[in-house]
């Protein structure tokens, strides 16, 4: 009996049998402006020569599941004969959800997992928890760790407390990477090209080139000089998809400061966008979103526990999520908290390698894991009884 | 119509709802229109694939229940949200771990550039950093933004004399105006009757043909 696990994210499903690797696959069909007739289901983006003007399709709205046509048709392409080619009645499946789903979604999911996909047995757990499961299993002595899970639709700042989570504690910030693009999307498009349509390639664009500063005004400063002296300006090269495929940042080396390149390829000039960007994730205000940031997010979350356990969460601060890869995040959140919290408290955050499957690799443990047949609804008996099952068993 | 000496000032609730718009409009999934909505229908010799019982008979074809599966898997979000609203969970629930606003005054930044700003604009409350923001921002944000204010298609026919007058202008001014008429064709209704020459001829019928999904 195989396991097959998913992270379904609003942005990457991260998928794989808990024996083997893990595969990222955009989790949202495509349709491009060339091939207009043709719609594309998750990995068959690479099969698109021409992605500029993309059109997304996601099944995931602020984060929640509503769009169910989409998300079966890329569940099929997943599960079938190109992919993973599951064989349903002998596979168990652990899927995850976002914090406080909503019910009537959580039904819909039990019916189309055991009515219409029918597998074995299926395990619904939030993302977090399994990567605060891939934590303590790798740090057996703590007890208590703070996950601060950064995605494509918001942040939630969740603390976990041997293995169970404490609702009390949780915090959501409505900032996540797909607001981040449309900012990166609007600037650019109001100060140098419109690139409104483009949200593949500025994408790319805020992966390659936007970092957290560690002190925000002295890099404002800097992006205010002219020539050399502006360590921070860097020109992208804009793909154009027949000669220059994928964009790319230009070496310092290579810059131009006046006047236009002679190879005539399309830039864009960053400057303070670079870190103005992922700044959002800090200070949320700076757009006018009255929420706060992440630092005082967790701040907020630990003071609302009980005083014993405030140094234990300090200390275990796990950052899992696309957005914890910008460069200079863990640094920045480290110094921010540093301020906040009381100085005889010690503050550690840790950044996994992958942030991105963090939570995936927890899921493979957890199959392994001699408790994993409790944890499981099995088909027989949600058919039996009903949502009630599920909604027992099941912690979301 | 708004001439340089008798600049209105704007009141804090149009500024909140242009506030608001902005951050909608962070929210979207994509800022152009679907592709395949502004093809041809299909012509009458065409025929739209049938459900084919014949295709995997050894397969056993998952029960699709018609319309009570439309009704109950196509939900959009403020639907569920107010249900949720509706149920009343005890807290802690999805609302209450919403983050609170923060303690810390908000950072202010010029609209135009982007570096810190210390002034502020009389008419909308946006901020500039220098009078050349200042006049950028005059010349961009004002016109549109009346425009998407302004409820109701009785001022399309103002919005194309004004657009015509700029697109005449000269050099410099071009790329912020044909940046403009994008984001105000953007707003604009395509079921207007002022506009429906010069949109796509078949634009409406595809509205009503194609199956709306929810994206």
């Amino acid at each position: 009996m195989a396991t097959l696990v998913l992270d379904n994210g609003a942005y990457w499903a991260k998928i794989g049998y808990s024996q083997d690797k893990v595969s990222v696959i955009p989790n949202c069909q495509f349709r491009s402006k060339t091939s207009r007739l043709k719609t594309f289901t998750a990995n068959q983006l690479d099969e698109i020569k021409d992605p500029s003007g993309l059109f997304y399709i996601l099944p995931f709205q602020k984060g929640y599941l509503v769009n169910w046509d989409v998300q079966r048709k890329v569940w099929d392409h997943l599960f079938g004969k190109e992919m993973f080619k599951v064989e349903f009645p002998d596979t168990s499946i652990i899927i995850t959800e976002p914090y406080f789903n909503f019910s009537s979604i959580q039904e819909s999911m039990n019916e189309i997992l055991f009515e219409e996909y029918q597998f074995q047995s299926a395990l619904r757990i939030n993302a977090g928890s399994l990567g605060a499961h891939h934590y303590f299993t790798t740090k057996p002595s703590e007890l208590c760790c703070l996950l601060v899970d950064s995605g494509f639709s918001f942040t939630h700042i969740v603390p976990y407390c041997r293995s169970k989570k404490l609702k009390e504690g949780i915090r959501r910030i409505n900032v996540g990477g797909k607001l981040l693009t449309n900012h990166l999307k609007e600037i650019i498009s109001y100060r140098q090209l419109h690139v409104m349509d483009e949200t593949y390639v500025i994408n790319q664009v805020k992966e390659d080139v936007c970092y957290v500063s560690q002190q925000f005004y002295k890099d404002m400063e800097i992006a205010q000089m002219k020539g050399e002296e502006n360590t921070v300006m860097r020109d992208y090269v804009l793909p154009d998809f027949s000669a220059i495929k994928k964009g790319f940042c230009k070496p310092q080396e290579e810059m131009v400061f006046s006047g236009k390149y002679k190879t005539g390829e399309q830039t864009l000039r960053l400057a303070n966008e670079r870190f103005a960007v992922p700044e959002m994730l800090f200070h949320p205000s700076d757009i006018g979103i009255q929420e706060m940031g992440i630092p005082e997010a967790i701040a907020d979350s630990v003071q609302s526990l009980p005083e014993e356990m405030h140094p234990h969460f300090y200390q275990n601060i796990v950052l899992t999520g696309g957005n914890s890869l910008f460069p200079g995040f863990r640094e920045r959140l480290e110094a921010e908290l540093r301020s906040l919290v009381p100085a005889h408290l010690p503050v550690n955050v840790f950044l996994p390698e992958n942030p991105v499957c963090y939570s995936w690799e927890g899921g493979k443990l957890l199959a392994h894991s001699p408790d994993y047949d409790e944890m499981v609804v099995m088909r027989e008996d949600y058919e039996e009884n009903g949502h009630i099952v599920c909604e027992e068993k099941f912690d979301i | 119509r708004v001439e340089a000496g008798q600049r209105r000032v704007l009141d804090e609730a149009t500024r909140q709802r242009r506030l608001t718009r902005q951050l909608e409009a962070l929210e979207k999934d994509n800022f152009q229109d679907d592709p395949l909505s502004s093809l041809p229908p299909p012509g009458p010799t065409a025929r739209l694939p049938a459900f084919s019982e014949t295709e995997e008979p050894e397969k056993k074809r998952r029960k699709t229940r018609g319309d009570h599966f439309k009704q109950r898997f196509r939900k959009n979000f403020t639907t569920l949200l107010e249900e949720e609203n509706l149920s009343e969970r005890a807290e802690p629930n999805y609302l209450s771990a919403a983050a609170p606003p923060s303690s810390l005054p908000p950072r202010l930044f010029c609209c135009v550039c982007g570096f810190p700003s210390h002034y502020t604009c009389t008419t909308c409350g946006g901020r500039y950093c220098s009078s050349r923001c200042l006049l950028t921002h005059r010349e961009t944000s004002g016109r549109s933004e009346d425009a998407l204010d302004r409820t109701g298609p009785q001022d399309m026919l103002d919005v194309c004399c004004w657009m015509e007058t700029l697109l005449s202008g000269s050099g410099r001014s071009r790329t912020w105006t044909t940046w403009l008429v994008l984001m105000v064709c953007l707003s604009v209704d395509p079921s207007l009757p002022s506009l429906q020459n010069q949109n796509h001829q078949n634009q409406n019928q595809q509205n009503t043909e194609v199956p709306q999904e929810d994206t």
